[in-house]
């Protein structure tokens, strides 16, 4: 079927035909086809799920296969949401292990860009949890991969943006909790460095993440919301809570409609930041997991607030030791570039699998930062790129919609030639593109 | 839901189980808390099915096949299961091309046996089951082309005719002995059986909306339901034609 597709930062519309099927179509048909992407909810930024010969869909992929409900491994097919994991497994006390900040997200999706959460620097990204992946190579082959069976493949498709293969089913372990609320400690801080001192002091907590005022300048430099946060225990709640488990209210808004571009600008962002910073009541408190961890779910298609030009999202990681200079070089040129980010969000990430070769956390701070679709705003980022480069950093492929290969190449350059090999050894035909593969010459 | 149809009450057997209508109702039953016993001819496509709503809604399913031309194995599931089952919903129907079935016996025997003859050995049986235990009810799946013979489908309309009139007498020797008979006559539902008719998009209900139209009716005790309900008007009018005038018809 021919559609119209895009990135969830709206940047880039294509029309592509979208094969929307069930597996053993995909199994039996696969080998016919040449250059194909691969989409699950769509909600990269930028063009990760875009191809303009042809995309599979992962949508109608979403049986559960298997659940232990006293390890809580569960394993499903790749379309499977984690917004269907978390609404029938919550209830029976088992949770993500690792979450990003939407449920919108496929499993296969969360593998293929390893997401991270808010426990980066406790436990690792997502695919740690992960101990098998079921993947369809190009010529129609079913392999399975894991520790033990083609490790290198399945290490490379962690993180691998869609480009080892279809991933149709994957076996990882959700974790158990007592109630499905969080207790949550607000803590403000009035510059960078106590951020950051915020989160060395706190580094044992089970959750943490930053809110950052990026518009803030002088002496207020990356002063934040600190947001900290642990399983609540039942112990933990009012008595009035008879079931700790099961959700009270849904409801859900809903932006209709795509906001006049500009709306977000340097001024309105910079009313709501102070309004914001100054509105957060330090202490600690019980919410419940959905909004602590989805904060924005509860908006259907908040992306249209930034108007039909769309906008980026730009995420990076620094190494632990440049990190300080980095960002606050980082925070300096945003600051003076008199640009606008909507929403910038700090995190701390713990040491990752070095196996993994496009796996994107890295011991030390990761910044992302939403900006509006601008000319100002893409000379800006290519600014940054070459800071993140020269701080040793990373930039995120599941955001990213317009770096150019040279510095991807710069950034990334054993880590991509080590995905080129692996590949190689399992697939004949270069199957699975996208438009971010191409755009980043990835091969 | 009625009383003697909950979920601590007993399973719901499904005959049939592989059309898109009885995968629709298998989904809003087990999402209530039914443990299901899922039956079809062939079972191979409801594996992973069954597997994924039993993990998702918690609830068990037990899969076994069931062609209702085949009495040990119809047998075998009144013996297994006859104690445990407070509902029974008949998805099954057979409607080959009308023009294969012309001429062809062998193919207007099944219509026959599949849709009507065999099914009612086990409506009837089902039925003595329920109303030896804690009561319950049974769904049978007709249609409105059983309301009058038309031209263009009048095997398949015959097979349902009958259907309709034996549940009718169904419903009277049980009504008094704790077992609901309901006669479901769907008008056109976009499914796969019918992915390559061109039915008017107007007059089409989805599948989801019989197992829906499914649901209230056992809830509220009804005897015959037409889905859409417009289906019943339409069907009154078609059944006042006078012969002279419909055999003329081309419908």
């Amino acid at each position: 079927m021919d559609k119209i597709i895009s990135g969830w930062g709206n940047t880039q519309r294509i029309n592509t035909t979208l094969w929307e099927e069930e597996i053993s179509d995909y199994v039996e048909g696969i080998s016919a086809k040449s250059n194909l992407g691969i989409r699950g909810c769509g909600r990269s930024y930028g063009d990760a799920s875009l191809n303009t010969e042809g995309v599979i869909s992962t949508t109608k992929l979403r049986n559960f296969i298997a659940f232990d409900s006293n390890t809580g491994v569960l394993t499903c097919e790749a379309g499977v949401t984690l917004r269907e994991i978390v609404e029938t497994f919550v209830p029976r006390g088992w949770f993500l292990p690792v979450t990003p900040g939407t449920k919108f997200v496929t499993v296969g999706g969360a593998i293929a860009a390893n997401v991270h959460g808010k426990n980066h620097h406790k436990v690792g990204s997502f695919t740690e949890f992960v101990t098998e992946i079921v993947l369809l190579m190009s010529d129609g082959r079913l392999l399975t991969c894991s520790n033990s069976e083609n490790k290198d493949l399945f290490n490379a498709t962690c993180g691998g943006m869609g480009m080892t293969g279809l991933i149709l089913r994957a076996t990882f372990s959700l974790i158990s909790i007592e109630t499905r609320f969080i207790q949550q400690r607000v803590i403000k801080t009035r510059n960078f460095n106590e951020t950051l001192e915020c989160f060395k002091e706190n580094a044992c907590s089970t959750y943490s993440v930053a809110w950052v005022d990026c518009l803030a300048s002088g002496e207020s430099l990356g002063r934040s919301v600190v947001m900290l946060g642990e399983h609540a225990r039942q112990r933990d709640l009012d008595t009035q809570k008879k079931s700790p488990l099961l959700r009270e209210g849904k409801n859900q808004l809903n932006i209709p409609f795509y906001f006049p571009s500009g709306l977000l600008n340097r001024l309105t962002v910079g009313v709501f930041n102070r309004l914001y910073y100054f509105l957060q009541k330090e202490g600690v408190g019980i919410v419940d997991l959905e909004p602590y961890f989805y904060p924005l779910d509860k908006i259907h298609s908040w992306n249209r607030i930034y108007g039909k030009n769309g906008f980026f999202q730009y995420q990076f990681v620094l190494p632990m030791e440049e990190s300080v200079a980095g960002m606050e070089e980082i925070l300096a040129t945003i600051s003076a570039s008199k640009t606008a980010s909507f929403l910038s969000v700090l995190k701390l990430f713990g040491k990752d699998s070095k196996e993994k070769p496009m796996s994107f956390p890295t011991e030390g701070l990761t910044l992302a930062l939403d900006f509006p679709n601008t000319k100002k705003v893409k000379c800006l980022l290519n600014q940054l790129d070459e800071i993140v480069h020269r701080y040793n950093g990373r930039i995120y492929l599941a955001k990213d919609a317009r770096m150019s290969s040279n510095i991807f190449k710069k950034i990334y350059k054993n880590e991509s030639q080590a995905l080129v090999g692996i590949i190689k050894r399992y697939e004949r035909t270069q199957t699975f593109q996208s438009l971010l593969s191409q755009r980043l010459k990835i091969r | 839901m009625s009383d003697m149809v909950t979920p601590d009450n007993g399973k719901v057997l499904i005959i049939g189980g592989n059309s898109d209508m009885a995968r629709a109702l298998s989904k809003v039953l087990a999402k209530k808390g039914f443990s299901l016993l899922l039956t079809s001819k062939r079972t191979d496509s409801l594996v992973s099915f069954s597997e994924d709503l039993s993990i998702r809604y918690d609830v068990d399913i037990e899969l076994r096949s069931f062609d209702v031309t085949n009495e040990e194995q119809g047998n075998a599931l009144l013996e297994v299961w006859g104690t445990q089952i407070c509902a029974v919903v008949s998805f099954v129907g057979y409607m080959p091309n009308q023009g294969e079935i012309v001429e062809n016996h062998e193919m207007s025997r099944m219509v026959n046996d599949t849709n009507y003859l065999c099914l009612s050995w086990w409506l009837e049986a089902w039925a003595e089951k329920l109303s030896e235990n804690r009561g319950g009810v049974i769904v049978g799946l007709s249609s409105v082309a059983g309301d009058r013979g038309r031209k263009s489908n009048y095997y398949d309309g015959a097979s349902k005719a009958a259907l309709t009139a034996f549940m009718s007498g169904l419903r009277g020797k049980y009504s008094d002995k704790g077992v609901d008979v309901i006669t479901v006559k769907p008008g056109f539902v976009k499914t796969k059986l019918t992915a390559s008719l061109n039915l008017p998009r107007a007059l089409t209900t989805s599948p989801e909306n019989v197992a829906n139209r499914i649901i209230v009716a056992i809830k509220k005790r009804h005897s015959v339901i037409y889905v859409g309900w417009y289906w019943r008007c339409i069907m009154m009018v078609i059944k006042a034609l006078p012969e002279s005038l419909f055999k003329r018809l081309s419908i």
